[in-house]
């Protein structure tokens, strides 16, 4: 296992922990953790309490709501022809966690939540680790990486930079930026 | 974005995950979201779709029977239950874009808190944290008071399945409250038609194919009522004439015979200048003014004193000719009809021109007949068991003192005796009376199946109500204004994602609301939500909310149905109801077929006693409408891609109806230096509102209209300069009169240089 791919999965926890996070504390604890990780573009790393109150307003006006939210976090908002929730990207990321053994953990929450996706991926990466398993994960990361997150990251992204997020939310979005590019590579999944 | 490649064509992979057994390598990590999911092999099968059965539970004539297709767990496409002659297979343009609801991503996905009203910094709060600080605020205002009339509920038509009357039951059973009582919709006529006939009671919709001769009187059907029209067409083919009776060039309008623009607020004369010529030209049933009705001898005296056909087309602005043409086709069309509109009756005289309209329908014998009728609404259909709504207050609750008023037309609890009853205040001033409380003043206020920032009249007044309370609570699906000035917000399911039953006010079929899917991101019901709030009040003080901890929806929509209901349906159980919708068994598609009134004469009243001692005139005499305070009168009814403030803030609808437009006759629109697509100030003395004006011929040259609508982008609210002057009748059947909404004046100016 390349100490690449062991980064990028520490980053795709961290990641999702972020995109999940549900309190300010949460999002404190996943940022600070991820400024930890990759300091690199985190300034200051460790969030005071007024950073963490405007980071997490500006979270739940991005993401979150209850106002109609610039920036989605889900698959569907982007890939789909409809921009709406439970469309046929949210289905094909239903078949492949479930193809992993895995579903997203409330009916009612869309299965291409971007903190799932993120997990899906990581999941993958650790089948890699098996031969039997190896060449359908490769196949499945392909698919998710090139197909599925490769294409509705960089609208989102986008959407949520142009929301003018605040310093310490504009961080984690670089981070999210950096790990798409690096999953990309096809060259992880084949040395692994 | 071009479309990319789904799955759909990519399942190898899927199928080695499985048969590498890739479920039973990976264990939960963590942190772990994802949960263990037994691993699937079954084929996707594209027809493997579940039918639902659901109905449209909005505040809407038509009430939709629905058919819901349902595959993967999500709401492919829903479409009108074709058991339903009404209904007839076939949805309005609003719901059909039902999924696009579903689905939006603007839905409010989680309970949050407002840190500061109106600052727009939101926190996500968990379903516990939101009920402990609402029961925190709860327990610690009936402390503070000693009672709970601090707490207020404002609850309307937003969702009409019966089970969200919960929401009324929730308050009662946290004890004596602070209810916003009346309607903003139809309370002037049901008072109206009460006086002369003891209840509101229209014809079956489905008999108008009988009627030989049809007035839609202030009604808009091809917009508001659409799977009505078919049997206007159908009517017509069978040889009816069609007169449409509007102060707007309808799309009704367009599809009539005969269309008379008339004056607004005079349509009481119109009516009386033609029950004077059925009078003059020998056309009165005698048989029915004689032996169906009182009051008839003094009616006709006031109408050969004080009424002409040439003073009605003076004050009505239609020609004498035309009312005496029509009325002679009226009483000569056997049956003949008049559907009396909701938006006739929001006047300051709007009950006593129902009242006159309905003594014309009386006297050309058309009451009691198929095909017939002065036709307005019912509420016979709805006698359900209101389980949900009648919970007990808890024991030691304090009120105020004396046994508890009307809670409106819907409130079918009953007015039984008690020590204390709840604080009503009057919906249609909700402004005003937030306001005005004492003791104890309102301090916190709970919002289920309404919107009050868009339909609640004099906006700015509302704002300055809203910043006097502590704690607002929404119950809401989208982000409206009014979530915009509320500390929580807690996110509520759609029809598809709740269990309870519908009927309608206009026909006469029963429908079921089933599940369909698991509700989105954390939604919840009404009635769940009620039972989380009684178990973080027991929890704090037990005995505090007598509100079931648990619920089931689907067992509470059943106990919602009884014995009568099925009888009166024809069914044996609520589960016929999942073959499709059952439809009332009638003795006779007519109302009032047997002559039996509910007056207290029993007959048909001409004269009511009743209605003098309510401080009106016996008679339908024509009372003179609002004067004018500004140069035109503002008209604001519904638009055809909404339902008040709902559906309009909806992709697809905004697909149709991007924009709202304030409609100016040409020719005032020149005098006023105002040109097509200019942008205008309409304005008055409580406020103004910021809309390009669209030049239509539609209106008369005194008026203007915009359509009342909510757009999640736009800030335009028709509220703005629509005041609370209340209408005549409505206190008695609903505890609060009806409001004035088309007694509205306004001044009109272009606005930042005009083009824009």
């Amino acid at each position: 296992m390349s100490e690449q791919m062991m980064s990028l999965r520490r980053t795709a926890q961290l990641l999702r922990d972020f995109f999940a996070a549900a309190t300010r504390e949460e999002m404190r604890a996943a940022h600070d953790a991820l400024a930890a990780h990759m300091p690199e573009g985190f300034s200051p790393s460790r969030l005071d309490d007024s950073d963490a109150a405007r980071l997490e307003y500006a979270f739940n006006r991005l993401f979150v709501g209850p106002e109609a939210l610039p920036a989605p976090p889900y698959a569907s908002i982007y890939l789909d022809d409809d921009p709406l929730h439970m469309g046929p990207s949210t289905l094909d990321m239903r078949a492949l966690l479930h193809s992993l053994g895995l579903a997203a953990p409330h009916g009612g929450q869309p299965d291409d939540f971007l903190p799932y996706e993120l997990e899906a991926w990581h999941a993958l990466t650790l089948l890699l680790d098996d031969e039997t398993t190896r060449p359908a994960a490769r196949d499945a990361l392909q698919w998710l990486c090139e197909e599925h997150l490769g294409r509705w990251l960089p609208v989102f992204l986008q959407r949520a930079r142009r929301a003018g997020p605040p310093p310490e939310l504009l961080a984690v979005l670089d981070a999210l930026d950096a790990w798409r590019a690096a999953s990309l590579q096809r060259s992880l999944y084949e040395n692994a | 974005m071009k479309t990319h490649e789904h799955l759909a064509g990519r399942r190898g992979f899927l199928k080695g995950l499985l048969a590498a057994g890739a479920a039973g390598v990976l264990g939960s990590g963590p942190g772990s979201l994802l949960r263990p999911h037994p691993a699937e092999a079954a084929p996707f099968d594209p027809s493997a779709y579940e039918v639902f059965r659901n109905a449209c539970p909005r505040n809407c004539y038509d009430t939709c029977s629905i058919k819901t297709y349902v595959r993967d767990g999500v709401v492919q496409f829903v479409e009108g239950a074709p058991e339903s002659t009404f209904t007839n297979g076939g949805l309005c343009v609003k719901g059909y874009t039902y999924p696009r609801r579903i689905y939006s991503p603007d839905r409010i996905k989680y309970p949050m808190l407002q840190e500061g009203r109106g600052s727009g910094n939101w926190r996500r709060i968990s379903w516990d944290e939101a009920m402990s600080r609402i029961a925190d605020k709860i327990l610690e205002i009936k402390k503070r008071d000693g009672n709970l009339l601090g707490l207020g509920l404002t609850k309307y038509s937003g969702n009409f399945g019966i089970t969200n009357y919960g929401v009324e039951g929730m308050m009662s059973s946290l004890g004596y409250t602070t209810r916003f009582v009346g309607t903003p919709c139809w309370p002037a006529g049901i008072d109206a038609q009460n006086y002369d006939l003891g209840d509101m009671w229209c014809n079956d919709p489905e008999d108008l194919v009988k009627a030989r001769y049809i007035i839609v009187w202030g009604a808009n059907p091809a917009w508001c009522s659409m799977h009505s029209m078919k049997y206007l067409y159908a009517a017509r083919e069978r040889g009816a004439r069609i007169l449409v009776i509007d102060p707007i060039f309808t799309q009704t309008a367009a599809k009539a015979d005969e269309f008379w623009q008339v004056r607004p607020g005079t349509d009481g004369a119109l009516a009386l200048g033609m029950a004077r010529h059925l009078l003059d030209a020998g056309l009165v049933d005698r048989d029915f003014v004689q032996n169906a009705a009182v009051g008839y001898e003094d009616f006709a005296a006031y109408l050969k004193t004080n009424v002409t056909v040439e003073w009605a087309a003076k004050t009505s602005g239609i020609p004498a000719d035309a009312i005496r043409a029509a009325t002679e086709e009226f009483a000569a069309a056997k049956p003949a009809t008049v559907w009396i509109g909701y938006g006739m009756q929001r006047h300051t005289n709007g009950g006593s021109m129902v009242r006159a309209i309905d003594a014309f329908v009386a006297m050309s014998g058309n009451i009691g007949v198929e095909g017939g009728g002065a036709r307005y609404g019912h509420l016979q259909t709805w006698g359900f068991n209101y389980h949900a709504m009648i919970q007990k207050q808890p024991a030691g609750s304090v009120g105020v003192r004396g046994a508890s008023g009307p809670k409106g037309e819907f409130d079918f609890a009953g007015g039984e005796a008690a020590t204390y009853s709840d604080r009503t205040l009057n919906i249609n001033k909700t402004a005003q009376e937030i306001l005005d409380a004492r003791d104890p003043e309102l301090r916190m206020l709970w919002i289920a199946c309404k919107n009050p920032f868009a339909q609640d009249f004099d906006r700015n007044k509302l704002e300055k109500a809203f910043a006097k309370l502590e704690m607002v609570v929404s119950v809401e699906q989208f982000f409206t204004e009014t979530v915009r000035h509320s500390d929580i917000v807690l996110p509520v399911t759609t029809l598809f994602e709740e269990w309870t039953i519908n009927a309608s006010y206009w026909h006469y079929w029963l429908s079921l609301n089933e599940q369909a899917i698991k509700p989105m991101h954390e939604a919840k019901s009404n009635i769940e939500i009620a039972a989380l709030l009684s178990r973080a009040m027991n929890a704090r003080e037990p005995g505090s909310c007598t509100f079931p901890q648990e619920v089931d929806g689907k067992e509470w929509m059943i106990k919602e149905c009884n014995k009568g209901i099925y009888d009166l349906f024809g069914i044996s159980s609520w589960e016929e109801l999942r073959k499709g919708p059952a439809k009332a068994r009638l003795a006779s598609s007519a109302s009032w077929h047997d002559r039996t009134f509910k007056t207290p004469s029993g007959k048909y009243e001409f004269s009511s006693a009743l209605c003098a001692r309510n401080g009106f005139t016996a008679l339908p005499e024509y009372v003179e409408g609002r004067r004018p305070d500004a140069p035109f009168r503002l008209m604001t009814p519904h638009i055809q891609f909404g339902l008040h403030s709902q559906f309009v803030n909806l992709d697809w609808m905004e697909a149709y109806y991007p924009e709202p437009f304030v409609y100016i006759h040409p020719a005032s629109a020149r005098k006023k230096g105002i040109a097509d697509g200019d942008m205008v100030r309409v304005f008055n003395r409580i406020g103004e509102v910021r809309v390009r004006a669209r030049l239509s011929g539609n209106v008369a040259e005194d008026c203007v209209v915009m359509y009342e609508a909510w757009f999640r982008k736009l800030n335009y609210n028709v509220q703005n300069v629509v005041d609370d002057c209340a209408a005549d009748m409505g206190a008695m059947k609903t505890g609060a009169p009806g409001v004035a909404i088309h007694d509205q004046f306004v001044d009109i100016a272009p606005a930042d240089g005009g083009r824009a």
